[in-house]
């Protein structure tokens, strides 16, 4: 284990950790308040990936629906990620519209609105595949204009190299990190969704709109998954209609690991995933996929509530 | 006196449990009206329907003369409705201050993006809101701790946080579920004479659910009597504690 080595670990472990924090947060943002897991969490990841690649390169391939169609311009890619969050966003408040709301508003238990989001998982995934067909899209070298596509300095003699696209991956997650801590320890409007995460009737019966609330959950948890989409998409490539499946069992070992619900939880549980495949041996690499999994095992086993969950108590 | 709550024939059941049946009461503009009765007299669901909780199966609820009858219950909270629970319910993860100030966003005038983005009307609010919030909280006497857990505190200023955070809303009616509910009797007395002081200093009217009949007695302007989801008596004081169908259904004893 040369010192190179160790920093290069680091760097990719805290580049793509950041993005895991990023997407399981919103996973974490639906469940503390509705405690449920959003399954098509996964799939609002895909879609941003999918819209941000539409917008900055202006086309989709040769097999969907869209094949042979472009649009009129095309943005740059900050401009496109932006905006892929956002139509993210509004697939997110559809999720609820569609899958959550109809649901709760019947007083129906809890689990099925789990089935219900597993289905609008399977329609966005189909819809996309329909559309823009089972390739694999890569974001063109330049898609960062005029940026070299890496840095490479030296450790100890030996060279460590980073790509750009890992810098703006955990640039841009770092941001998204610290303006949502921000926002919701401090502002208003973050008050009174953590209000709403302890109790919906009595934050109603303060005032406060909870469905309102309940749909900006939404909107942020897809900006949130869409973005992480996007730059995972931009770094690895998007492997087609299925991106989204493998990181959403990902992003599930995320928070289970970091705690149920706690979003400081939730972004150490990204990093410590995120180290945890970085530092993987070479020679192990077809191990990767495991990483999560194993790591969520073994700390399953000392501390069921998860790093920093609360201990649930059972309610008799 | 005209009626700033009225409730006109209330009626509500649950499987075949009737909890409210045809029950109208009216409170006056500063006025203090006690409601009391014995466990599962349907004392807490009325509460529910005033404030939106709960759909009523029939009747109609206004407050200063509009009708709020299955408005949601933010909406009604925004118009000057504001509640305490018979089991406390504060935001425990949260700070005293930060209790209040949620409650007291009703109010805000700017929207919550200009907060968001810390736009300078939105931070001048955000100030305003804080300064009232730290009044509502030395009015009951836990300023020192604003920024506390809420829930790291004692029982009695438990109650008196949900109070403060009520009162936050700004409300023209309060409406009160026990709030001495595991008081002693000096701890009583003294919510006796804070409630009467907050009625006096924000011109209040209250609603007052309360088991113990001495402090209701004591303080309230007219008692109402629930029973089975009936309203058996409305009246002042001390007509009440003369009537016969409530001393047998409630106060004890044959008169």
């Amino acid at each position: 284990m040369t010192p190179a080595w160790f920093i290069q670990s680091l760097l990719n472990g805290l580049s793509i950790g950041s993005v895991y924090a990023v997407f399981a947060l919103g996973y974490t943002l639906v469940f503390s308040i509705l405690g449920i897991i959003n399954f098509a969490h996964g799939a609002v990841f895909t879609l941003g990936a999918y819209l941000t690649y539409a917008l900055a390169v202006g086309s989709f391939g040769l097999n969907g629906l869209l094949a042979g169609v472009s649009l009129p311009f095309t943005l740059p890619f900050f401009p496109a990620l932006l905006l892929g969050g956002f139509l993210a966003g509004l697939a997110g408040m559809a999720v609820e519209r569609l899958a959550f709301r109809p649901l709760r508003r019947r007083g129906a238990d809890a689990l099925l609105a789990l089935v219900s989001s597993l289905g609008v998982a399977l329609i966005l995934v189909n819809l996309i595949q329909y559309l823009a067909g089972a390739e694999i899209y890569a974001f063109p070298a330049d898609v960062f204009g005029g940026l070299p596509p890496a840095v490479i300095f030296r450790v100890a003699g030996k060279p460590v190299a980073v790509r750009t696209a890992q810098i703006i991956l955990f640039a841009v997650s770092l941001i998204m990190l610290a303006g949502l801590m921000w926002a919701i320890s401090r502002t208003r409007a973050g008050k009174a969704l953590r209000a709403v995460a302890e109790n919906t009737d009595t934050a109603a019966l303060l005032g406060i709109n909870v469905n309102l609330f309940i749909l900006g959950t939404f909107f942020l948890s897809g900006v949130l998954g869409g973005m992480a989409g996007t730059l995972i998409g931009t770094s690895y490539g998007i492997s087609g209609p299925y991106f989204g499946v493998a990181y959403g069992l990902k992003g599930l070992a995320v928070i289970v690991l970091g705690g149920l619900g706690s979003i400081p939880g939730a972004v150490l549980g990204g990093l410590v995933i995120g180290l945890g495949e970085a530092f993987l041996p070479a020679d192990m690499s077809s191990w990767k996929e495991a990483v999560p999994f194993v790591l969520l095992f073994a700390v399953l086993l000392i501390r069921p509530q998860g790093l920093l969950g609360e201990r649930m108590e059972q309610k008799v | 006196m005209s009626a700033i709550l009225s409730a006109e024939k209330i009626t509500r059941s649950f499987g075949g449990l009737l909890a409210l049946s045809d029950v109208s009461l009216e409170v006056g503009e500063g006025e203090l009206v006690g409601l009391i009765g014995p466990n599962g007299a349907g004392k807490t669901t009325f509460f529910n329907v005033l404030t939106g909780l709960t759909r009523p199966d029939a009747g109609q609820v206004r407050l200063c003369g509009q009708d709020i009858t299955g408005l949601r219950p933010d909406r009604i909270a925004a118009l000057g409705l504001a509640r305490t629970f018979q089991n406390i319910r504060l935001f425990g993860n949260m700070s005293l201050l930060d209790n209040v100030l949620v409650a007291g966003q009703v109010h805000a005038r700017c929207g919550l993006m200009a907060g968001l983005v810390g736009l300078p009307s939105g931070r001048r609010e955000e100030r305003t809101a804080r300064t009232r919030a730290i009044e509502l909280l030395s009015l009951v006497g836990l300023a020192d701790h604003a920024l506390a857990p809420a829930g790291s505190l004692s029982y009695g200023d438990r109650r008196r946080l949900e109070i403060a955070r009520a009162l936050a809303l700004g409300p023209k009616v309060l409406l009160l579920d026990e709030p001495a509910a595991g008081m002693n009797p000096a701890e009583k007395q003294g919510l006796a004479e804070f409630i009467l002081g907050i009625k006096k200093a924000f011109g209040l009217a209250v609603l007052l659910i309360e088991h113990h009949v001495p402090l209701v007695m004591g303080i309230c302007d007219r008692v109402a009597v629930l029973d089975f989801g009936q309203l058996l008596a409305v009246g002042r004081p001390e007509d009440i504690r003369k009537d016969r169908a409530v001393i047998s259904a409630y106060l004890g004893g044959t008169a």
